[in-house]
């Protein structure tokens, strides 16, 4: 049976092994958007609770168990920063983390080869600076292109157009890269 | 929001729309254009893939500790929860009499108010109960194709009924199963929408009646759909009743 079918099976052994598979992804991301140890658990406990309550919203034909669990988590992120406000608590950290191009590390995590994770950075750090900053900010940031115009100080067609060029130039480097 | 923006004005959203960027005032004007718009589909298709790369840019973190066991426990403490729903997913096998009898008592303001001053001495005319029922004022309405429609109201006992008309009797080895749903369900198939099974049924006579324990408060919505004999964990066909 997959991991899918015993979760149907109400099998809790297979929810454990969920979490120990994909759980520091999952962390990772809730930690990366809402930047509070405690709100990042909440996200994630609540991301394999989801799972646990709706396995058959995975759906195996359009990706990985790591990026469906990894988006549901980005999700539950952006709500949660939406509805709590917590923008201006953590707009210093992100602006830092805009400027880094982060380097390291790490092992398999259940999410795919750490090449991908390499790949990607890479992919992002390839991108001009005013559009890694509109990427950064929407996809990690939970903003609307709106507030990530007023953050940049820019017209909101701007904002728009950079989303769009940051994100297409994205998927021509993975594409050519892969 | 005007409806006329040009197909530019609108392609300039479907980025931000791919990325979760799009205010929820332009949500429907962006989803409508690109569900009639090849071009900005195509466009939006392309774009979901970087999308979801950037999934892959993430550092695993080291989970907390104990954070296997907090989940555990909660999965536990919900065990019960679900026992109860298990009972209520048996089949409603029972007559229908009985059932309106019963949800008529729940409801005995709203049956007087409705003229049935004598609805517990009289009790023999279920036809007369659910009529009485069913102008009593509806937490849900629910429709669906032809002339079949639902409601479901609250009992004085905080519990819920659920009465339905004009629903055909399923087929053999198919039940008719009631959901509950909470969450963001102006798209029910969303996965954040999340749907509850309030048990199975079967119509009698054009009528069901569902009566429930379980109460309706925080739910936004209500479903009825056809599954296999039982019951499903999920949802797993299009509603054939539906609330608004």
């Amino acid at each position: 049976m997959t991991l899918v079918e015993r979760l149907m099976a109400r099998d809790e052994e297979a929810l454990r092994e969920a979490i120990a598979t994909y759980g520091g992804v999952v962390f990772g991301m809730a930690k990366r958007v809402v930047n509070d140890p405690n709100l990042a658990e909440e996200v994630a406990q609540d991301t394999f609770l989801s799972l646990w309550h709706r396995p058959g919203a995975f759906d195996s034909r359009k990706g990985s168990m790591g990026s469906f669990l990894v988006g549901v988590a980005r999700n539950k992120s952006v709500d949660l920063v939406r509805r709590e406000e917590s923008l201006r608590r953590r707009r210093d950290s992100l602006a830092a983390e805009v400027e880094s191009r982060a380097v390291v590390h790490p092992a398999a995590d259940g999410l795919g080869a750490v090449d991908d994770r390499e790949q990607v950075k890479d992919a992002l750090a390839q991108l001009s600076d005013m559009q890694r900053e509109a990427v950064v900010l929407a996809y990690f940031g939970g903003r609307t292109y709106r507030e990530v115009a007023v953050e940049l100080g820019v017209p909101e067609g701007t904002a728009k157009t950079r989303l769009r060029d940051g994100l297409l130039r994205l998927r021509q480097l993975l594409a050519s890269e892969s | 929001m005007s409806m006329d923006r040009s197909h530019e004005e609108l392609r300039a959203l479907v980025a931000p729309y791919a990325v979760g960027a799009v205010p929820a005032d332009e949500m429907d004007v962006i989803r409508m254009h690109i569900m009639s718009c090849d071009e900005c589909a195509s466009e939006l298709e392309s774009i979901q893939v970087a999308v979801d790369d950037l999934a892959f840019a993430v550092e695993p973190v080291p989970l907390p500790p104990g954070f296997t066991e907090r989940v555990m426990a909660q999965v536990a403490a919900e065990r019960p929860a679900e026992a109860v729903g298990a009972r209520s997913k048996r089949r409603f096998s029972f007559s229908l009499l009985p059932a309106l009898a019963a949800a008529a008592l729940l409801l005995a303001t709203a049956v007087m108010a409705a003229g049935f001053v004598d609805a517990r001495s009289d009790l023999g005319s279920s036809r007369r109960i659910s009529a009485a029922l069913w102008r009593a004022k509806a937490d849900f309405t629910l429709a669906g194709e032809g002339r079949a429609t639902a409601k479901m109201l609250t009992t004085s006992d905080g519990g819920m009924v659920f009465i339905s008309r004009g629903l055909a009797e399923a087929e053999e080895g198919r039940d008719y199963q009631l959901w509950l749903m909470r969450g963001p369900c102006t798209e029910i198939a969303a996965p954040a929408c999340e749907k509850i099974s309030a048990g199975t049924f079967e119509v009698t006579d054009g009528v069901a009646v569902v009566r429930s324990g379980d109460s309706l408060r925080g739910f936004k919505r209500a479903a009825v759909t056809v599954e296999r004999d039982g019951g499903a964990p999920q949802p797993t066909t299009i509603p054939v009743l539906l609330s608004a």
